[in-house]
């Protein structure tokens, strides 16, 4: 590429880039006034959202645990089963067998996160209506889904040891990670490197559009200021922690 | 990917599978199959690993062509 077209380039960039600017501007502003002018109607619906998430989360804990434990497992039989059938020359076929246990793994991984979500809610909902069957359901929700998913993990990983023999680490012991990354080679770790970057380019877009939403929820409603503490400080440990990393990175 | 290579070729001269390739040069089945299908370019250290364990010269199995490259992450 010449200078010239760079330049070009260049101002191209910086052009779209205002224009950008001034599109969300536009777009928060009419938004944010919007919201102002129906601030009694947006709050009623904001509301009604609210409680009946409150009211339903114990339902749907319960739901989500039974669904995706019941799939975690069935994918997790199914990989079993398939990986006793491998005759260890088929490369298709444990490619296609890997894909299936990492599917399952995600699976379980989202479970988790649903059901932290949803089992803290309906703890809301039993406290203010001082409720204590709404309180112990999610607590007792939450410790079967803590028990089988560090047991399913712990059956996923030695499924994956079978299948990679290279591979070290247990889910119950206190350094898995360190270990497991260990005993990675450096395909896996770029893998790693890859994925993690990548999440941290979407957490990085997350953060400010999470900000922008708790910014015109609080025009119209009072949400406290938990949630803009709580962004703030998941915001700078992300930014902090990558920034330190890749000043080590450089240092080494 | 402008690195090619004659893994797979190599790794039948010897005789074994993707698994047992793993096993000599020490890394995973999983990074044996994307070398040989041009999905991921080894360090230097593995090319040299690689060509010793085949009893060749990195040049025979690894290759490089000008071409667009997809560092892109």
């Amino acid at each position: 590429m010449t200078e010239k077209s760079e330049k070009k380039n260049s101002k191209k960039s910086l052009l779209l880039f205002l224009l950008m600017l001034f599109g969300c501007m536009l777009i928060g502003g009419i938004i944010g006034g919007w919201m102002t002018i129906q601030q009694d109607s947006v709050k009623q619906y904001m509301e009604w959202i609210c409680n009946t998430i409150q009211k339903w989360s114990p339902w749907m804990a319960v739901l989500i645990t039974i669904a995706g434990m019941v799939l975690t497992i069935l994918i997790y039989i199914q990989c079993k089963r398939s990986v006793d059938f491998w005759n260890g020359e088929d490369e298709e076929y444990i490619e296609k067998l890997e894909k299936k246990c990492s599917i399952g793994q995600i699976i379980l991984i989202i479970t988790m996160i649903f059901i932290y979500s949803f089992d803290a809610i309906a703890m809301l909902e039993g406290v203010e209506g001082e409720n204590v069957k709404w309180i112990a359901v999610p607590v007792i929700d939450l410790l079967i889904v803590m028990a089988l998913s560090t047991f399913m993990q712990h059956k996923y990983v030695n499924l994956i040891k079978k299948i990679n023999p290279e591979k070290r680490g247990s889910v119950v012991e206190f350094n898995f990670k360190k270990t497991w990354m260990k005993s990675c080679d450096e395909q896996e770790r770029m893998a790693i490197y890859r994925s993690s970057y990548r999440s941290f380019q979407v957490m990085q877009g997350a953060f400010p559009i999470c900000w922008c939403i708790l910014l015109l929820l609080s025009l119209c409603m009072n949400i406290g200021v938990i949630p803009f503490l709580m962004i703030g400080v998941l915001w700078i440990l992300h930014t902090i922690t990558y920034c330190l990393e890749s000043l080590k990175v450089y240092d080494r | 990917m402008p690195l090619y290579n004659r893994l797979k070729e190599y790794r039948a001269r010897l005789g074994v599978n993707q698994q047992e390739m793993g096993k000599l040069v020490g890394v995973s089945r999983q990074t044996i199959s994307l070398i040989e299908r041009g999905d991921y370019s080894p360090s230097v250290t593995l090319a040299l690993k690689i060509a010793s364990v085949c009893q060749t010269s990195v040049e025979k199995i690894f290759w490089y062509e000008e071409g667009e490259d997809d560092g892109e992450i």
